[in-house]
């Protein structure tokens, strides 16, 4: 009789993403890395504000004008919704590095609080930055 | 025939984080840590401070404390980026020459991004 490798029996799969009960703490750890990307792929804008800051007046009303649409204005709340997500969830994930906050009471609690302050000052800080 | 010719040794030094797979989490904790004070300190600056007018904006930057902080800023987020991005790449890109394109793209977004940003800022002094 001869043994078969593991990876080539015929096991049944682990639950795949599609059939996986969505649960706060996989969500907001996929959410982490999606606004973390979203943002790091937006830095160009930052380039952009730099540049044109040090290129002349011109340029950088034309910079600041790309935000003055409401395509502008929806991705500045994208962004600063992000950005206090990533903001909080990191905190939260500094005070587990110092092993603070593992069990799942803490862990549920902690994430509802993350929510709520990315869309509290999240929504805060763009209705500040767009009038 | 000798299926390859590694040594027990440098099979194992192959397999394994070899005491520098730590550094780059480090470096993320750190990096993350700075940005939590610096990136607040720049948006609430944004906030407070008149930057339509491009005279008062460069007035800002002129401040030698707001372009110290600015500079420690655009370096590391940058680097926290490129850590990150990093990550997610070698997680979900299974194909060889994808995720060397893609680690390519990212360390020019990366690198390339922090550098044009420093330089626009330091002329504007």
């Amino acid at each position: 009789m001869t043994i078969k490798p593991s990876h080539k029996v015929n096991r049944p799969l682990s639950p795949h993403l599609t059939v996986y009960k969505p649960q706060i703490s996989s969500v907001m750890s996929i959410l982490h890395r999606a606004t973390g990307v979203f943002m790091a792929l937006s830095l160009p804008l930052a380039m952009c504000f730099f540049v044109s800051l040090a290129r002349g007046r011109e340029s950088y009303e034309a910079f600041l004008s790309f935000f003055d649409g409401l395509f502008g204005a929806l991705l500045t709340l994208a962004l600063v919704v992000s950005y206090f997500y990533h903001l909080a969830n990191g905190v939260r994930h500094l005070c587990w590095d110092a092993g603070y906050g593992y069990d799942i009471e803490t862990m549920s609690r902690s994430g509802q609080f993350v929510f709520g302050v990315a869309a509290a000052a999240g929504v805060v800080f763009w209705l500040l930055l767009i009038f | 025939m000798q299926a390859d010719f590694k040594s027990p040794y440098k099979k194992a030094t192959g397999a394994g984080s070899n005491r520098a797979g730590l550094s780059h989490w480090v470096a993320q904790k750190f990096t993350a840590v700075a940005n939590v004070v610096l990136t607040l300190f720049f948006f609430l600056a944004l906030l407070g401070g008149d930057f339509d007018s491009r005279v008062s904006a460069i007035a800002f930057f002129r401040h030698p404390v707001n372009c110290g902080l600015t500079a420690f800023m655009i370096g590391s987020v940058f680097y926290h980026a490129k850590l990150g991005l990093t990550m997610v790449a070698e997680d979900y890109i299974s194909c060889k020459a994808g995720l060397v394109g893609a680690l390519t793209a990212v360390n020019l977004l990366c690198y390339g991004g922090a550098a044009i940003c420093l330089v626009s800022l330091i002329s504007l002094l």
